[in-house]
């Protein structure tokens, strides 16, 4: 016999062999019950949500939405305690008050 | 003399300047010393020089305590050290929308975007202890920093912190008007506002 005969003789074994052993396998676990049910106990239960703050999901919306509030606050008149009297003015108007108020500055001028 | 013996010394005086021009040595030798190398000519053995003492280097002359550290005798200064302009008003609004809104925000109540990111709570200027508190007060925080707050002076100009520091008495003032900082044609509107 040529060596070439011999050595598909050997792998025609080897292939039986494997064969065996995978048909093995599948039968022993053939006898498990089939299930779709998810049984990984991470799985279970109520999905975890890290405590805040989270990641962004639309950075640049949010600083515009932010910036939006702070525009109305900064432009428009309103009551910080209506109660109490104090009111809210536009920071324009903050600035014109408090130019002709002054500021209060020392006599002596600013040295090096 | 030949006529041509004339010519062939004539090439080699020529070629003899040539060659010459080529050793030229007036500026290209600088006998000069490499940055820290030593020298045997001064007493230290160093050839740099060092700085007179008491030299101050240019525009760094800070002699008017109150205007440089927003304090006089260990005390926060309760006035500016120069008048306060409009002009000194706009760019103290921009240096402070710049460097403090992120986390004190443009309004000034602490909750800018970088606290609602989980920074630590910004101070809000709006409390009593802020609005009561001297402009130097304002002017050393931005100084030396403030707890979990980083120092501003690397940033900020000390000029330009006198300047932030008058925009925060204006957003101080912007929430805590009275009826009478209303022009008379919107306190209608206003009354019957929450
Ligand atoms: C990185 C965020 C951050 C920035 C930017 C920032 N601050 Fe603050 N600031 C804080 C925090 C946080 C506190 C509270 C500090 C603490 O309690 O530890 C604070 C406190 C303060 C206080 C209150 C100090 C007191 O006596 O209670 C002042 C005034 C102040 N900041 C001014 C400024 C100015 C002016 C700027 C801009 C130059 C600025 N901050 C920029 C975070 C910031």
């Amino acid at each position: 016999m040529g060596p070439i005969v011999l050595t598909g003789i050997g792998l025609a074994f080897v292939v039986g062999v494997v064969s065996l052993i995978v048909y093995g396998i599948l039968t022993y676990l053939g006898t498990y019950p089939f299930t779709s049910v998810r049984t990984n106990p991470m799985s279970i239960g109520d999905s975890q949500i890290p405590p805040a703050p989270r990641i962004e999901e639309h950075p640049a919306i949010e600083i515009q939405q932010l910036h939006a509030q702070e525009d109305h606050i900064l432009t428009t008149y309103g009551w910080t305690d209506k109660n109490k009297g104090i009111v809210r003015i536009p920071i324009a108007r903050a600035m014109e008050l408090q130019l002709e108020r002054g500021f209060p500055t020392r006599k002596e001028a600013p040295k090096q | 003399m030949s006529r041509a013996r004339r010519l062939l010394s004539l090439a080699g005086l020529v070629s003899a300047a040539g060659v010459m021009g080529g050793c030229r040595q007036d500026m290209h030798n600088q006998p000069r010393y490499k940055p820290l190398a030593a020298s045997e000519f001064f007493a230290d053995g160093r050839s740099a020089r060092p700085v007179v003492e008491g030299t101050v280097a240019r525009g760094h002359l800070h002699i008017d305590q109150a205007r440089y550290t927003g304090k006089e005798n260990g005390e926060d200064v309760t006035e500016f050290p120069f008048p306060i302009t409009k002009a000194d008003l706009v760019r103290g609004q921009e240096r402070f929308n710049i460097y403090c809104s992120p986390c004190h925000s443009r309004i000034g109540d602490g909750n800018g975007m970088v606290v609602r990111r989980g920074f630590r709570q910004a101070a809000s200027y709006h409390s009593e202890k802020l609005i009561k508190a001297p402009v130097g007060h304002f002017f050393d925080v931005m100084t030396n920093g403030f707890g979990a707050m980083p120092s501003y002076a690397s940033r900020v100009e000390p000029d330009d912190r006198w300047r932030i520091a008058a925009y925060i008495r204006v957003l101080q003032l912007s929430e805590n008007a009275t009826i009478e900082d209303v022009p008379p044609e919107q306190r209608p509107a206003l009354e019957n506002a929450q």
